[in-house]
């Protein structure tokens, strides 16, 4: 492989996203445990910091997952009110961001169970949508909006995107989304869905494929045939 | 086909896990083999461009606003509990040892008395005379029947001073419990109030979940099972909280209170703000809807409404289940909280203008307008429905709708308009819903789908007002 190819095939890391290093996935952990013991202790700031800390990443987790705006509103409500009712008790057994995530998650499978989505299935095939309208990966990229004074192809791309990931099944989705919006280590991935990292890992790999294809189908040809 | 080695191998090349040396040899092998190599390349691809294309979505911030309430709400509780707790540790200790003051004195009274307890008076040589057995029996009626000269009187204070002390004990730990109660109702109140969301959970969200095809009423008065249950059950709290902190003896809390919690729970929880017009729409509203819920409204989505029956049923068992999981934490979460609350609050107060159209809203005035006529002269079950019930019930969703559009939530808006449409669709009334949603979607720039609902709304309604602004959007969108 040569230099070029080989600069090639490693994307750019995620800027602002997580803490790239162990380290400072690390004293990001300890600062969300300090914030936790100090809301335990009645110090209702630091609810709000660590609020700041994770909404949107539990935001778009459910976003994704659930591919209704709506729904996703209250599922983050729903996860960080957990938090906020079980801090009185809390004591620290797993990260923080990996406990959120756990609870996001759990909602997440309870509205789509609830909806009668079919556990492997993906979000098109399961939902029973009463309005005969699009698929719900398509509503997927809907319901996120896209930013009128973004440029035409930037718009188009975020919509197949959304779509894309959309219509990847559940257990993939989840893997993909809790690593890039989140930026959890494939780690804390495996402790959050309950399997081994290496499956976690197969998982993304097969959810980069699925949306490999899903980008050639719609038409996107850089580099991704 | 790859193993799950080689898929983890190179998702970890792809996210920079490997080591350099690791790196290094991953690319000599992909060298070797083109077709991974240029599996490789394309999946780097892929991620780069996920990460330009999917930025990520900003959650509202009304939401951090009712998270951040019962955050502070739930601090604010814990304080007033570890206060009440204090007080009452001070109490138990103070009552403790009122009462080892009791017992103590309680046996020294014992010990005076035997030793004041009066001697017998000597009985009289006649008396004693005839026979040894005849004196002791003499002497025994002699004793019991010779009053005591020198008993003193019971002593009343003596007698009073063991229970004077227990009794004000009970008594300051009965204030103590009372006060508690009140403290926790308050801070209960103070969540619950930040539970009552803004648009809340609309009509039709959660609140099928309880009766069906019900309405507004039907769901309020059985208490709907549904996640939507717990907020829903909310006023119910908080108009009972609101009488036991008037009068602390719950014994003492007024029976019209207590017979109207349990006849109609949600009744006169805004009774105050409330309008006798309004009182009487809400609880025309109750009684149409509790009619309603009967099944007598059959053609109004009944497979909608059985579906979300069947879905709150599953919601409330799911959200026990959920409610119980590990997640991780210790001392898991309460009950579970629903997501969307009810709006009864807003659904008992249809007083608030239900749009700013004044078409519309003339459209829902209780007048012998058109539509009432159909609705009464249709007959069969539609007749059946009041419509001045349609009226409100439609008139709190436009009410909603229009809040969340204020507070930019269009979606919400739009769900809040599609609930109340699947449950009053087939009523005339409803049509300004459909008219709603088109305008809803003209400014979304949604052309179609404009049109599509103000040709419903059209095809639904005869009322001149909906008619004409129907018309109007349909010659603006075409």
């Amino acid at each position: 492989m040569s230099p070029a190819d080989r600069s090639a095939a490693r994307p750019a890391p995620l800027a602002g996203v997580a803490p790239a290093t162990e380290d400072a996935r690390e004293r990001a952990d300890r600062e969300d445990v300090a914030l936790m013991l100090r809301f335990k202790g009645g110090e209702a700031r630091a609810f709000e910091q660590l609020l700041a800390r994770h909404r949107r990443g539990i935001f778009n987790f459910c976003l994704k997952m659930l591919g209704d705006r709506a729904a996703a509103e209250d599922a983050m409500q729903e996860v960080f009110l957990r938090v906020v009712r079980s801090a009185k008790d809390w004591e620290r057994q797993a990260k923080v961001t990996t406990w959120l995530y756990t609870i996001a998650r759990n909602h997440c499978i309870d509205a789509i169970r609830k909806a009668g989505y079919r556990k492997t299935a993906s979000l098109d095939h399961a939902l029973n949508d009463q309005e005969g309208d699009a698929p719900l990966g398509e509503r997927v990229a809907d319901e996120e909006g896209i930013a009128p004074d973004r440029g035409a192809e930037s718009a188009r791309m975020r919509l197949i995107l959304a779509r894309a990931i959309g219509a990847l099944p559940a257990e993939q989705r989840e893997v993909f989304v809790m690593r890039e919006h989140a930026g959890m280590p494939f780690k804390d991935i495996a402790a959050v869905v309950g399997v081994p990292e290496n499956t976690v890992k197969s998982r993304m790999r097969y959810a980069l494929e699925h949306l490999r294809q899903s980008l050639a189908r719609a038409g996107v040809t850089r580099d991704v045939t | 086909m790859t193993s799950e080695r080689d898929d983890s191998r190179l998702v970890e090349y792809l996210y920079g896990e490997l080591s350099a040396d690791e790196a290094r040899a991953y690319e000599r092998s992909l060298a070797d083999d083109p077709q991974a190599s240029a599996d490789a390349r394309a999946l780097a691809s892929v991620l780069s461009l996920a990460r330009e294309a999917d930025a990520p979505v900003e959650p509202p911030a009304f939401l951090d606003a009712k998270i951040m309430a019962a955050a502070r709400a739930q601090v604010e509780a814990q304080a007033e509990t570890a206060r009440s707790r204090g007080w009452r540790r001070w109490l138990t200790g103070s009552s403790v040892g009122g009462a080892l003051v009791a017992v103590a004195a309680s046996a020294l009274v014992v010990l005076n008395l035997d030793l004041l307890e009066p001697r017998t008076a000597e009985p009289t040589a006649a008396a004693r005379a005839p026979s040894p057995q005849l004196e002791r029996s003499n002497d025994v009626v002699a004793k019991r029947e010779a009053p005591p000269v020198d008993e003193p009187p019971p002593p009343a204070t003596t007698a009073a001073a063991p229970i004077a002390p227990a009794k004000e004990t009970q008594e300051a730990v009965a204030d103590a419990q009372r006060e508690l109660r009140r403290l926790e109702l308050r801070g209960a109140l103070a969540k619950d109030a930040d539970r009552a969301e803004e648009g809340g959970g609309g009509v039709g969200g959660s609140g099928v979940g309880g009766g069906g095809v019900g309405g507004l009423g039907a769901s309020r008065t059985r208490g709907a099972g549904s996640a939507g249950g717990a907020d829903k059950r909310a006023p119910i709290r908080e108009e009972a909280a609101a009488a036991e902190l008037e009068s602390p003896d719950p014994d003492a809390r007024p029976t019209g209170a207590r017979r109207q919690a349990s006849a109609d729970p949600y009744a006169g929880v805004d009774a105050p703000a409330e309008a006798p017009a309004e009182r009487a729409k809400s609880k025309q509203l109750s009684l149409a809807a509790d009619e309603a819920s009967k099944g007598e409204l059959d053609d109004v989505s009944g497979a909608v409404a059985e579906k979300k029956a069947a879905t709150s049923k599953s919601d409330a068992a799911a959200s026990v289940a959920s409610a119980r999981d590990d997640d991780g934490a210790v001392g898991a979460a309460g009950p579970a909280p629903a997501r969307r609350p009810a709006p009864a609050a807003q659904a008992a107060a249809p007083a608030a203008p239900p749009a700013p159209e004044a078409s519309v809203g003339d459209a829902l005035a209780p007048k012998g307008s058109a539509d009432s006529g159909r609705a009464s002269a249709a007959g069969g079950k539609a007749g059946e429905v009041d419509p001045a019930a349609v009226r409100a019930a439609v008139a709190v969703v436009l009410s909603n709708a229009e809040a969340r559009i204020r507070a930019g939530d269009l979606t919400g808006a739009r769900r809040e308009l599609l609930e109340g449409r699947s449950r009053w669709g087939t009523q005339p009334a409803a049509a300004v819903l459909s008219l709603r949603l088109a305008r809803l979607a003209e400014q979304q720039g949604q052309a179609a789908e404009a049109r599509r609902w103000a040709q419903e709304a059209l095809a639904r309604t005869q009322d001149d007002g909906v008619r004409r602004e129907a018309n109007a959007l349909l010659s603006r969108v075409r």
